[in-house]
């Protein structure tokens, strides 16, 4: 019995220590407004005041196939990927109203995947990560100890996450014909409208995309979208029929075609930079020097990216 | 659940098999351990598993098969007259040996055609096409060996054992079945002979607060080993190896070496964990690592780093092989010219060579593999022919071989010669292993050698230097011979905890994972 | 015994063959002169040192490859 307690009283005393040292690890930011829980959990609080163009809201898909860092790169816009596994969209409708608060975005992108999420079938994955918050943010935070020596490491990717692996499919049509419509899940259209009207109130542009995914997308479900988009009045992306933006199912996806690698990821990117680009709403930062952050970031990418390339 | 090194390995699979194992009654805990290795090697090898029980029950047919024959000779044997019972004796000897070879064929076939075929055909169709032979074998693709190299060589092990009479066979296959895949030992090994694990595997023993203790202990510190350093190196090791061609020869040397402690890291951290789990459930898994970088020279060097898989192949090839009937032939008439020190050399090379090469060819299908063994044979056999010229020479310059400068000498000319040795093991091709070579000791400029280009941080090589001097004190603690784990458990309770908490933070804050590290593979479970 | 102890400091002299106790486990004898040692027993003292006998235990003395000796001798 002495042993079950001093164990109990062994982990109590280590969650105290990880509480502390996350109260250190987590960037402060500026806003005063939310903790460093909070700040761990909506990352975008974390960046500079009004410093994001584009928020993109999203689970897997988004965070695998839209590296904000190239976006920076090749048109020097920036991009914010608010996206957690498996998200539901009453979580991302949370996040984006208190990235909102602190930021000022041009535009809000949401990914397709999301609407076609049951939360009901998802109370556990959100009851245990709400759990899990309170230890977890170290795995994201841990590094930045490395800030004693250098203020503005580029470790961050600013939401995205770089996936190296490649487990290949073939190319075939995933997006064949059908008459039928997919229906989405009780309780997701309140949200999607929610958020719309979030946007609509802060007068942000909004567009919906469904990233390329064998395994995700599929032509009923794109029905249900363009009806949804037409009743709704938004605009819709969709980057899977046709195969628009080549994507080699042999060589970029992570999982048999269920989500981008690094590579997939790069075709994404550079459609959508193009495609703000063309909107003509941004401004080019990167001769500002209030930015610089970002160039570090990109050049930690670039590393990462050349080295697994080989 | 990828390796040992998932937190679903330490912090789900072993809690929960410990935890059945503690309530269910003793004589039934074996069988919980069995239950929870097979289950392991599903979580990891998948498919695989179709192999492992075809390949335990023909060791136990096997196995058991021998036991009778020895059995029925006994028998036989004591109603016979004395001339009669040499044939008899020869005659079991081969229906012995006819089970032995079966077995082993058999055990060899799986593991050559998941993992040598590919390379076997490769090189064929390459040879037939220089010889313009118009034909291609068609290469199949096989699922990855991973969990059967170190499973296959225990397993023969145990049958030779058994045909020896050193072991005797398992009469309760269920027994066998968990000797052979007791789920901490069979992704990376300690590769171990029957009569040192499979009583303590089956006793049931109770689970302690100390065993629990010190098993977690132990695992922390090879987790420490491994996300702290080696995962870091990881970065480096990738970058040089991969563009050496861009770097100065100096950067190589710094991936070379960076290479080796990673691999040390990696790879006596899992070993770590490992025998920390086994350690829970009262098993006393044998070393694998002994301070190999305190060794005098190469052949020490291998008796101190992957200790049992050195053991295997001096059992069961270097012995049979070089006191085998027609090698003996060969030292006998060899001692009669090259004297009594080297004329036993010349089967000992034939068994050195033989054991090399397979130990190259263990590692893996390819030709870095191969040089790799050819050259340790080539270091250590150069070695002990030279150890005589080398002691005579000491002599007369009034050299102390036991001198403390001496040794220090002795092991930093030995860790030269890992670096290279395991220079070759990583390279991708032999080709990059020569131009890395020829880098190395010719192109001394220093472009190129900044950190940031390197994928590295001042803080990163920070924590490397600390964490590998932290690693080398306690190493050099052990070759001193002082037991530290009993030493921190006689201090008083709060600097136990100042000390295990000190290690759990590091592996958490200083710990190379999350986004932008990539952890390194378990190098050795592909092997 | 005493010719036992002259091949050992024939191959290898650095060691006091009276008190070592460690010959194989602290690395005094490795593979190859064991090979040599073999060879010249099997020799000297017309016995044959089958291969599952070479073991460190068996070794790692000379009081005990001395016992081998013995033993073999009587088989």
């Amino acid at each position: 019995m002495r042993n079950v307690l001093k164990s109990i009283l062994f982990f109590v005393i280590l969650l105290l220590l990880v509480e502390v040292s996350l109260f250190f690890l987590v960037p402060k930011g500026s806003s005063t407004k939310y903790n460093y829980l909070e700040k761990a959990e909506y990352e975008a609080l974390q960046e500079k005041r009004n410093s994001i163009d584009v928020l993109v809201l999203g689970d897997s898909l988004t965070y695998s196939s839209i590296n904000p860092l190239l976006i920076w790169h090749e048109y020097g816009y920036t991009v914010f990927d608010v996206a957690e596994p498996a998200y539901i969209l009453a979580n991302a409708y949370k996040n984006l109203e208190a990235s909102i608060d602190y930021q000022k975005p041009k535009m809000v992108i949401m990914e397709g995947n999301m609407l076609f999420r049951d939360p009901k079938k998802y109370p556990w994955y959100d009851k245990i990560s709400k759990q899990l918050m309170r230890i977890v943010p170290i795995y994201k935070y841990h590094n930045n100890w490395k800030k004693i020596f250098n203020d503005d490491i580029g470790s961050n990717y600013k939401g995205y996450i770089f996936i190296d692996k490649t487990i290949p499919s073939k190319n075939y049509d995933y997006m064949k014909y059908s008459k039928d419509v997919r229906k989405f899940p009780d309780g997701n259209i309140d949200w999607f409208k929610k958020i719309l009207n979030l946007c609509k109130k802060k007068d942000i542009e909004f567009l919906l995309v469904t990233t390329p995914s064998q395994v995700s997308a599929n032509y009923p479900r794109r029905t249900a979208l363009i009806r949804l988009a037409r009743e709704l009045d938004f605009h819709y992306m969709d980057l899977n029929l046709g195969n628009p933006l080549d994507i080699d199912w042999t060589k970029e996806t992570k999982d048999k075609g269920g989500h981008l690698n690094y590579l997939g990821a790069v075709k994404v990117s550079h459609h959508l930079g193009e495609y703000f680009k063309k909107s003509k709403l941004f401004v080019d930062h990167r001769n500002d020097p209030s930015y610089a952050s970002w160039d570090k970031a990109y050049e930690a990418y670039k590393k990462e990216y050349d080295s697994t390339l080989q | 659940m990828s390796s040992y090194f998932d937190l679903l390995y330490a912090f789900v699979f072993l809690p929960l098999t410990v935890l059945i194992y503690a309530i269910v009654p003793k004589k039934h805990k074996y069988i919980i351990l069995l239950l929870a290795s097979f289950l392991f090697f599903i979580l990891i090898s998948k498919q695989l598993v179709v192999f492992l029980i075809l390949s335990i029950i023909s060791i136990y047919l096997g196995a058991r098969r021998l036991t009778k024959l020895d059995k029925e000779l006994e028998s036989k044997l004591s109603t016979l007259e004395k001339e009669e019972k040499k044939p008899l004796k020869e005659k079991y000897k081969k229906k012995k040996r006819l089970v032995l070879i079966a077995v082993i064929l058999f055990n060899v076939a799986f593991l050559f055609s998941f993992k040598y075929l590919k390379f076997f055909l490769t090189n064929t169709n390459l040879l037939l096409n220089l010889l313009h032979i118009d034909y291609e074998f068609k290469i199949i693709k096989f699922l990855a060996p991973i969990g059967i190299s170190f499973y296959t060589l225990q397993a023969i092990g145990y049958i030779v054992d058994v045909y020896n009479g050193k072991a005797s066979s398992e009469k309760n296959i269920l027994k066998l079945a968990l000797f052979l895949s007791f789920f901490p030992q069979i992704m990376e090994g300690p590769i171990a002979r029957y009569e040192e694990t499979s009583s303590s595997l089956y006793k049931g023993h109770k689970v302690t607060y100390k065993n629990l203790c010190f098993g977690y202990q132990r695992i922390l510190y090879g987790f420490f080993k491994k996300m702290v350093i080696a995962d870091r190196l990881n970065i480096l090791v990738k970058i040089v190896f991969n563009n050496y061609m861009n770097y100065s020869g100096l950067t190589a040397w710094l991936g070379v070496i960076g290479y080796t402690l990673m691999l040390y890291a990696e790879f006596s951290g899992t070993m770590d964990v490992v025998i920390g789990s086994a350690e829970i459930f009262g098993i006393k898994l044998p070393e694998n690592f002994r301070q190999p970088f305190f060794a005098k020279n190469i052949s020490e060097f291998w008796t101190r780093w992957h200790i049992s898989l050195g053991a295997w192949f001096r059992n069961y090839i270097f012995y049979p092989v070089s006191l085998s009937k027609p090698m003996k032939k060969i030292t006998t008439s060899a001692r009669k010219v090259l004297g009594n020190h080297y004329g036993p050399l010349i089967s000992g090379a034939v068994a050195l060579l033989a054991v090399w090469l397979l130990n190259g060819l263990w590692h893996g299908a390819g030709w870095t593999y191969i040089v790799f063994g050819l050259y340790h044979f080539v270091l250590i056999l150069l070695g002990s022919i030279m150890e005589g010229l080398v002691i005579k020479a000491c002599k007369k310059l009034n050299i102390n071989r036991e001198n403390k400068v001496y040794r220090i000498l002795q092991s930093i000319k030995m860790t030269f010669f890992v670096f290279i040795g395991e220079m070759i093991f990583r390279a991708p091709t032999l080709a990059v292993a020569g131009g890395m070579l020829k880098k190395m000791f010719t192109d001394f400029s220093i472009k190129n050698v900044s950190l940031s280009t390197l994928g590295l941080d001042i803080g990163d090589v920070i924590v490397i230097i600390v964490g590998v001097i932290f690693i080398f004190v306690i190493s050099l603690l052990k070759e001193k011979n002082i037991d530290i784990r009993k030493k921190i458990a006689k201090k008083p309770i709060y600097i136990r905890w100042a000390l295990y908490y000190a290690l759990i933070m590091s592996i958490i804050i200083f710990g190379a994972y999350g986004a932008g590290y990539a952890p390194v593979d378990p190098i050795y479970a592909d092997f | 015994m005493e010719k036992l102890i002259e091949i050992l400091e024939e191959l290898q002299p650095e060691v006091d063959y009276e008190t070592c106790e460690n010959l194989v486990d602290g690395r005094y004898l490795d593979s190859l002169t064991i090979l040599s040692l073999v060879s010249e027993i099997e020799d000297e003292f017309d016995v044959e040192i089958p291969t599952v006998e070479i073991i460190p235990a068996n070794f790692n003395s000379a009081k005990k490859i001395w016992e081998l000796i013995e033993k073999l001798q009587e088989d």
